[in-house]
């Protein structure tokens, strides 16, 4: 596919592997900035992010997402393994939550895929309460026991409300069912 | 029930890493679903996650954005090559066998150019090289004390690897390693990990070796979770991202 950088950094050019850090850079700090606890560990786990970038660049199917969408993958692997080992060593208190902050959505905003703005879309449409727990999970970081703790939602409603949006937005980027029959279960 | 369980399964691999027989149990759950793959979920996770982050409005600062790129080696230029730098009269002779694996950060320069990535790796070397180095022989010989150290043979070659997993720190020591010319070739230790792809073993450094005995400290790239062997590889000066394995010159299993 013109234009995507992973397959020619798995064929071993140098050039590409400069364009990547450069063209993906902002992206896989923001991630990271967001996901970890101090700016120390973000770097860090910028640089963990790349090291699996080079590895994994050779299993990118550019039928399957596009390149963005596929370096978020790559980074939010590398973040949880990270904060999941963080809270093995130590325990988290659970980080307070403004829901209301949390609750508002601009699906218009500018957005860096055509994943992403499907995604987007799926999320406008489903109720508030899922749409929270979806963000303290997925953008946030917390787990499905943070999340019940600082929302008194229980648990069970949030790993349900988890996997229903994740469904949603697979089914919206695979074209399958429609969101109204999976979020209507 | 078999496709709310796997559900579950991928829904939890979106919060935390599966164990082994859960990734089992969800293989063999995958198979009976076949318009489903292992990482479905996670691709609806990353495009959601994109949608909450907007537009990325973060820089990658330079000094990261460099060692980014030095540390993939990409950067490793024929330095020989380069005429514009006269620090290269003054560059010092190779240190000892049993040097320190190559750092993973450089200090902070301006970014942009192979000249300056050259100058980047030089000042690099130089900082390493007048620093003090702690003996490696000594911590070897400390750390191979310690209760709970993974230790193991080298069954293809001669000596044992010393690992610390809850300090992710280890050594390495050989006998009889071949001497290398490291313009040509350097050794280039893996670390194979239950936890991670066969295919894509952790980094743990490249170094040199004298034909006698070397110690050499591992330099593990990133967090390694449940060692299952080591390896010892001949790759080109610098080290290599994948190794092609086409020489493998130690192995330690666990």
């Amino acid at each position: 596919m013109p234009g995507t950088l992973l397959p020619r950094i798995a064929a071993g050019d140098s050039a590409a592997v400069q364009e990547c850090i450069q063209k993906y850079g902002g992206l896989v700090w923001s991630l990271a900035l967001k996901m970890s606890r101090s700016r120390e560990d973000a770097e860090d786990a910028v640089q963990e992010i790349f090291i699996n970038l080079w590895k994994s660049a050779s299993r990118y199917d550019a039928s399957r997402a596009t390149e963005t969408t596929f370096i978020a993958m790559v980074a939010r692997r590398r973040l949880i393994d990270r904060r999941r080992n963080a809270e093995r060593q130590k325990e988290d208190a659970v980080p307070s939550v403004d829901l209301e902050a949390v609750m508002s959505f601009d699906h218009e905003k500018i957005l860096s895929s055509v994943e992403a703005q499907a995604a987007a879309r799926v999320l406008s449409q489903l109720p508030n309460e899922r749409r929270t727990v979806l963000r303290l999970a997925i953008f946030d970081g917390l787990s499905h026991a943070q999340i019940a703790e600082a929302t008194n939602i229980p648990i069970g409603t949030v790993k349900s409300h988890v996997r229903r949006g994740l469904a949603a937005v697979r089914e919206k980027l695979l074209g399958e069912e429609s969101i109204e029959e999976v979020t209507q279960q | 029930m078999t496709t709310e369980r796997m559900l579950h399964l991928l829904t939890e691999q979106t919060e935390r890493p599966l164990t082994g027989p859960e990734k089992a149990e969800l293989d063999r759950l995958l198979a009976e679903h076949p318009n489903w793959r292992e990482d479905d979920f996670e691709l609806a996770a990353a495009a959601t996650q994109l949608a909450f982050l907007g537009r990325a409005e973060e820089q990658l600062p330079e000094s990261l954005a460099r060692a980014i790129f030095t540390q993939h080696g990409a950067d490793r230029i024929d330095v020989a090559a380069t005429t514009a730098m006269p620090s290269f009269a003054e560059t010092p002779a190779r240190p000892p066998p049993n040097v320190v694996p190559l750092k993973r950060t450089s200090p902070a320069l301006i970014w942009g150019g192979w000249i300056a990535a050259a100058a980047a790796i030089l000042i690099a070397i130089l900082s390493t090289w007048l620093r003090p180095q702690p003996d490696p022989a000594a911590q070897y010989a400390e750390l191979a004390k310690q209760p709970g150290v993974i230790r193991a043979e080298w069954s293809v070659g001669k000596g044992e690897v010393v690992w610390d997993n809850a300090a992710q720190r280890g050594f390495m020591r050989f006998e009889g390693l071949a001497a290398n010319d490291p313009t040509v070739t350097q050794y280039q230790l893996w670390i194979f990990d239950a936890q991670r792809e066969e295919a894509h073993p952790v980094d743990g450094g490249v170094f040199d070796a004298n034909g006698g005995v070397v110690i050499v400290p591992i330099d593990a790239k990133i967090r390694v979770f449940e060692p299952t062997a080591f390896a010892v590889t001949v790759e080109k000066p610098g080290g290599v991202v994948v190794s092609k394995r086409e020489k493998v010159v130690a192995l330690a299993k666990i």
